[in-house]
């Protein structure tokens, strides 16, 4: 019986210090942002509300705490440990090409020739990677006189969580990948069957 | 954000909304991409393309917009030399296209759901199959039919001072 006496005599004093730290928030002056939220808040100040703000909601609330005491401590224990971390803004993951997505050894004429795009309609340019011509011409601008070039197969989840199956090639120095021109750009999200 | 006015894609002869954008895999794949205008929110992109699939190949047929100095975007903006279509060999994907009444709307994207999704699988421009993908049955037969966007917000262009248009 005595620690349902301890129990009940650390919620009331619990509930004694959070009146106390209510009262103390009240009398500092309000930032910004509460500021805008006050003037925003669309209920009218009637004496309806101020009974219900005043009296019957402590009067609800004080017992709640009395009992649940462990909860309310938590949670201000935890909002006090959540204030000294701030929040870490993620950078966006980009996408690299890695060793392990690497396919095979080619020469620059065996890809171009490979990828020359052939339509019956005639419209793409009969040109390596037809109408991305211009842009593999800058890609192969920056390989190195000694890199090496790979196909690669990569699969890859956006920073949103969607699969992608990426396929391209890329330039190797020293056995690294390095900068590498895209094919293939494949979201794996709709590749569900019927 | 807004739902977003759907491209427009002609398959098997029928005319139908399309909620995906070959065009922007183009553009992420460093393929040259004009400055358009976003001066609409339920235009994100800033133009709107027409595509067709004939002989089992995508291609672009038309491009609408309007690119940063007020000037008309067309296909030719992006495709100098093709004017009338180009193949889309950089897409591999699938091709959604809503069909039937709506089931629920989502004022986000695409994300509104229908009857049905067409779908079409594509490999560097070429058709590799479709599908019919059912997501449920309308329970009002007054439900709407066909894709379609409730509100949007358009901006004018502010032609005194067109450098401070958005």
């Amino acid at each position: 019986m005595i620690y349902l006496y301890a129990y009940f005599g650390i919620g009331v004093f619990t509930l004694v210090i959070v009146v106390a730290a209510d009262r103390i928030a009240k009398m500092q002056p309000p930032d910004a942002w509460s500021a805008l939220w006050t003037s925003a808040d669309p209920a009218p100040e009637t004496f309806w509300h101020h009974v219900f703000e005043k009296v019957l909601l402590p009067v609800l609330a004080a017992p709640l705490v009395i009992v649940a005491w462990p909860i309310a401590v938590y949670m201000k224990v935890s909002d006090l440990l959540g204030a000294k971390q701030p929040f870490k803004f993620e950078p966006e993951r980009v996408f690299a090409v890695e060793r392990a997505h690497l396919q095979e050894r080619l020469s620059l004429r065996e890809v171009e020739h490979r990828e020359t795009i052939h339509d019956p309609l005639g419209a793409v340019p009969q040109l390596p990677f037809g109408h991305l011509h211009a842009a593999w011409l800058a890609f192969v601008e920056q390989i190195g006189a000694d890199d090496e070039l790979w196909s690669f197969l990569a699969e890859w989840k956006s920073q949103a969580g969607h699969p992608e199956l990426r396929l391209g090639y890329v330039a190797v120095r020293n056995c690294k990948p390095r900068q590498h021109f895209l094919t293939m750009r494949k979201s794996l999200d709709e590749m569900r069957p019927v | 954000m807004t739902a977003q006015i759907a491209e427009r894609l002609r398959f098997q002869g029928q005319d139908v909304a399309m909620c995906t954008e070959p065009l922007g895999d183009y553009f992420e794949m460093g393929g040259f991409q004009p400055n358009f205008e976003f001066n609409c929110t339920a235009l994100w992109r800033g133009y709107v393309g027409n595509w067709e699939v004939v002989e089992n190949r995508l291609y672009m047929t038309a491009l609408e917009g309007v690119l940063s100095d007020g000037s008309k975007a067309t296909i030719t903006t992006v495709f100098p030399n093709f004017p009338n279509r180009v193949f889309a060999h950089w897409y591999s994907g699938t091709l959604r296209a809503p069909q039937g009444k709506l089931l629920k709307y989502k004022h986000m994207g695409y994300g509104s759901t229908y009857e049905r999704d067409l779908l079409v699988d594509i490999e560097r421009g070429v058709v590799v199959g479709n599908r019919i993908r059912q997501n449920g049955t309308a329970e009002s037969d007054d439900a709407v039919e066909g894709y379609g966007i409730r509100a949007m917000t358009t901006f004018a262009r502010n032609k005194d001072h067109p450098e401070d248009a958005p």
